[in-house]
């Protein structure tokens, strides 16, 4: 399968504190990574790196292209939606308002639309908050509605922050199920930063171990499930 | 009871003024969230501007148009090149920059035009309307205001461009995952804003006639107008720009006199900032230090 993302020698950080010391990962066209680690390991960061909101060292090539000097709005133009940790809702905006921005950069607004009506059958829920304003929608819906957004622009890869952060374990089973569902339908790529081990390795295929802004392991997710470490610091048994 | 009704039409006829200068500095405080002091002698410039398309025999509305083109572009031209190098600087240094512009503008209008009052063409018949109450002029700038209101909602409300604009006011970091150029965006706004005091300049000029400290007194009582109406609400900056008129007028005339005028809108200005800092429409924000 074709490689989507490779990230090479990857240093980070913010003002004169860094965060990342040379990070290599790779994603395949239509695959899930997922990032696990500690707080402050880097994760987020890491996220971040690859849109270019922080400033970079190294490459990041994405489906062949070198995008570190790109510009966030450039990225996301190139097909890579991010869903930043706190979802970065529209908060005063509607719902629907919300989605039509995730679709902003595309041309073609009958694809748009159907999109749209996509989205709603991924996400009900959605469908009866369309005019409500997303800041009184509920956690879980906003966490569906930031996802939303992202894959209204038709992304070849999905960056998630944390989608599970702050929501109820049967709302976070569903978020993980559509997640499923659409990597496997719109054959759009995930890489996951997640704080539910378990959860994590399950939906992913291959996983990166964080620790303090390098990478201490990787490997495909079944193998990374058996692991001595990995169970006993990041799945608790 | 006559007189008043007179005092009442012709402070609205103001008020529209106010109204479309507080609707400009609600739209760049919408964009950048910054209050742009130098807004009326953007105005002032743009309407110097109009006079020359009319002095070069242009007819009136195809000066009028010009000009509002040519200040959207002179708009969003300030906004890359002096305030954008500033942006990231602190509040005070963007203020400086504002003060300096408002100067420089000022200085470079007296320097070309001099600082000789002129006589400004209105597009209204002379004869006034609804028996002399009220000018053709000022039935006419209100409903230009009015007007330049209604379109701005629509580019806003049903527009991509309006959704993109207030998104990347909202939440920039946002905006940019969405691919939204959010630096244009801004550019944009400040664009908005000098078409809109263009349109306001070219309205009051009549009036107040045409010199380069016309907009000083303007600019006051339209800071007055967008605070009344909630610095974030254009449907609160057109409110507010039609109360401050009428109360202008009517305190001017029953209460303390023409001259001392202008301490209505410092009065206001003070006052809203105590009694209700969010303004009548505008809404109130909550942050986390």
């Amino acid at each position: 399968m074709a490689e989507l993302l490779r990230v090479e020698g990857l240093e980070a950080g913010y003002g004169p504190v860094p965060v990342l010391h040379g990070i290599d990962l790779a994603l395949e066209e239509g695959g899930i990574a997922t990032l696990l680690g500690a707080n402050g390991a880097g994760k987020t960061t890491t996220l971040r790196a690859v849109c270019g909101m922080v400033k970079t060292r190294g490459t990041i090539r994405f489906q062949g292209a070198g995008i570190e000097k790109r510009s966030t709005e450039d990225i996301a133009r190139m097909g890579i939606a991010h869903v930043p940790d706190g979802r970065g809702t529209f908060t005063d905006l509607s719902t629907e308002e919300n989605l039509r921005l995730g679709g902003y950069v595309r041309a073609d607004r009958a694809a748009v639309a159907q999109s749209m009506e996509q989205m709603y059958a991924y996400f009900p829920k959605l469908a009866e908050r369309r005019r409500q304003q997303a800041g009184t929608l509920s956690g879980g819906e906003q966490q569906m509605l930031a996802v939303a957004r992202a894959l209204m622009s038709k992304p070849r890869l999905l960056l998630l922050d944390e989608p599970s952060f702050g929501l109820a374990p049967l709302i976070v089973a569903g978020i993980f199920e559509i997640l499923r569902t659409i990597n496997r339908e719109e054959r759009v790529a995930i890489l996951l930063v997640e704080q539910n081990a378990a959860m994590a390795l399950d939906l992913a295929d291959h996983a990166f171990l964080l620790e303090t802004g390098r990478i201490v392991m990787s490997g495909p997710a079944a193998r990374m499930r058996e692991d001595e470490t990995v169970r006993r610091s990041y799945l608790g048994y | 009871m006559e007189a008043f009704l007179a005092q009442v039409l012709s402070g609205l006829a103001t008020g529209g003024i106010y109204a479309s200068v507080a609707l400009a500095l609600v739209m760049i405080h919408q964009a950048t969230h910054l209050v742009n002091f130098a807004q009326g002698e953007m105005a002032m410039f743009s309407t110097y501007i109009a006079w020359s398309l009319l002095n070069a025999g242009m007819p009136y509305w195809a000066a009028f148009f010009l000009t509002v083109a040519i200040s959207f572009a002179g708009g969003m031209l300030i906004e890359r090149l002096v305030i954008r190098p500033v942006e990231k600087g602190s509040v005070l240094s963007v203020v400086v920059v504002f003060i300096g512009l408002l100067v420089i503008l000022n200085a470079v209008a007296g320097w070309i035009y001099s600082y000789t009052v002129k006589p400004f063409p209105s597009p209204f018949p002379a004869e006034p309307l609804f028996g002399a109450y009220v000018s053709s002029h000022g039935v006419g700038a209100i409903a230009v205001t009015l007007v330049v209101v209604l379109l701005l909602w629509a580019f806003f409300r049903f527009t991509p461009l309006g959704l993109a604009m207030r998104a990347a006011a909202q939440n920039p970091v946002s905006a940019r995952l969405v691919g939204i150029r959010v630096g244009w965006m801004k550019a944009l706004g400040w664009g908005l804003a000098a078409a809109i005091g263009a349109i306001a300049g070219m309205m009051v000029a009549p009036v107040v006639y045409l010199d380069p400290n016309m907009m000083a007194g303007i600019l006051l009582y339209a800071f007055a107008a967008a605070l009344l109406g909630g610095i974030d609400s254009p449907v609160g900056a057109v409110v507010g720009g039609f109360i401050v008129g009428v109360l202008e007028n009517l305190v001017g005339t029953y209460l303390i006199g023409n001259e001392l005028k202008l301490t209505v809108a410092l009065v206001l200005i003070v006052g809203v900032l105590i009694v209700k800092p969010s303004g009548l429409f505008g809404s109130t924000t909550v942050e986390r230090v």
